[in-house]
């Protein structure tokens, strides 16, 4: 049975992600920060998109990442 | 060394102040030497809360501004003697007033105290920011409503930006009998909204409002067993909480529902 409470759950839950798309742009632009500087410690990249978008359903994070050359994996610890 | 907990919430009228004041009486009670700091410069009510609002001589302004002590400015519960409350001050002097100015107290009081428990103004500004650079834990405060919920849902977002040892939820004026009938958002769904563990649930009880009206305490009402439970939760790291539906369930508690509806 959907209760008063469910209505009221599925309602917020509406809400709580609608406030988080107000600015998904900027979200992205601070991830793609990060992920350039984890990134460039295995490749010398040329280019990097990140986007991000969310929906009732979740969240989808989509990153294309071009390198111009892979750094040595010699030197790196498993 | 004192752990440093901030009581927030983002909307105002939740219960912090009457969490807080219940929280620290309940610490106390078992022994611990435990601080109320009111933050809430300008709109403070944890001083009447307490029932002490006639012994304010100096308040955390006085302390700042170097007008008096720490020590001088601490008022002693008369009640619980390991208790001790530092006002606030009633007159808007938030301008002068830094987060680092706070810190600088509390880092004070630290060796002194087992608990400091900060009372955080309602809102995400300065006031709030202020409160929460000075501590190492935070108890998000929050009532199962869709408005409590969304704004305590921000506070938790700006949170996360704190270097804070942890951040649970403390959900306030649940009605049993409302979760049985499925008419409020249950504890459990108001946790996974948030993302955030739930260390207490405080029921909604007439009891606890009436008593702070006169700046008392319950010894022995279901608000009292939640406290008591939140306060060894907080202290032991344990997630006990208060059972807010008991006394509705059953036949008898299906006859307490169904005259509380009526009412």
């Amino acid at each position: 049975m959907f209760t008063i409470a469910d209505m009221g759950s599925k309602r917020l839950e509406k809400v709580l992600v609608k406030d988080k798309t107000e600015d998904p742009k900027k979200l992205a632009e601070i991830i793609k920060s990060d992920i350039y500087i984890l990134l460039q410690n295995y490749m010398e990249l040329k280019n990097l998109d990140v986007n991000f978008d969310v929906d009732i359903e979740g969240y989808t994070l989509n990153i294309k990442a071009e390198a111009k050359r892979i750094k040595t994996f010699g030197i790196l610890q498993n | 060394m004192a752990r440093k907990i901030v009581l927030t919430s983002g909307k105002g009228g939740v219960g912090k102040t009457t969490i807080c004041a219940n929280l620290g009486v309940r610490l106390a009670n078992l022994g611990f030497r435990v601080a109320l700091v009111d933050v809430d410069i300008g709109l403070n009510n944890l001083d009447v809360i307490m029932g002490v609002e006639n012994k304010v001589v100096f308040d955390l302004s006085d302390v700042i501004m170097a007008r008096c002590r720490v020590k001088q400015a601490l008022i002693q519960d008369s009640r619980y003697p390991s208790l001790y409350v530092l006002p606030s001050a009633h007159t808007d002097v938030k301008a002068k007033i830094s987060g680092e100015n706070i810190k600088n107290v509390i880092d004070m009081m630290d060796p002194n105290f087992d608990y400091i428990l900060i009372d955080c103004p309602a809102g995400v500004d300065t006031g709030f920011h202020r409160a929460v650079f000075s501590a190492n834990e935070a108890l998000v405060v929050v009532t199962p409503h869709i408005s409590s919920i969304r704004d305590a849902d921000k506070v938790l977002s700006i949170l996360s930006s704190y270097n804070l040892f942890s951040t649970s939820l403390v959900v306030n004026r649940v009605r049993g009998d409302l979760l049985l009938n499925g008419e409020m958002i249950s504890v459990e769904k108001v946790s996974e909204l948030l993302g955030v563990k739930v260390i207490g649930v405080i029921p909604d009880d007439d009891e606890v409002s009436t008593l702070s009206s006169l700046g008392a305490f319950s010894l022995n009402s279901a608000g009292t067993r939640a406290f008591s439970l939140l306060a060894e939760n907080i202290h032991n790291g344990t997630r006990k909480v208060y059972d807010c539906t008991l006394k509705y369930r059953g036949f008898v508690g299906a006859l307490r529902r169904s005259i509380k509806k009526r009412v």
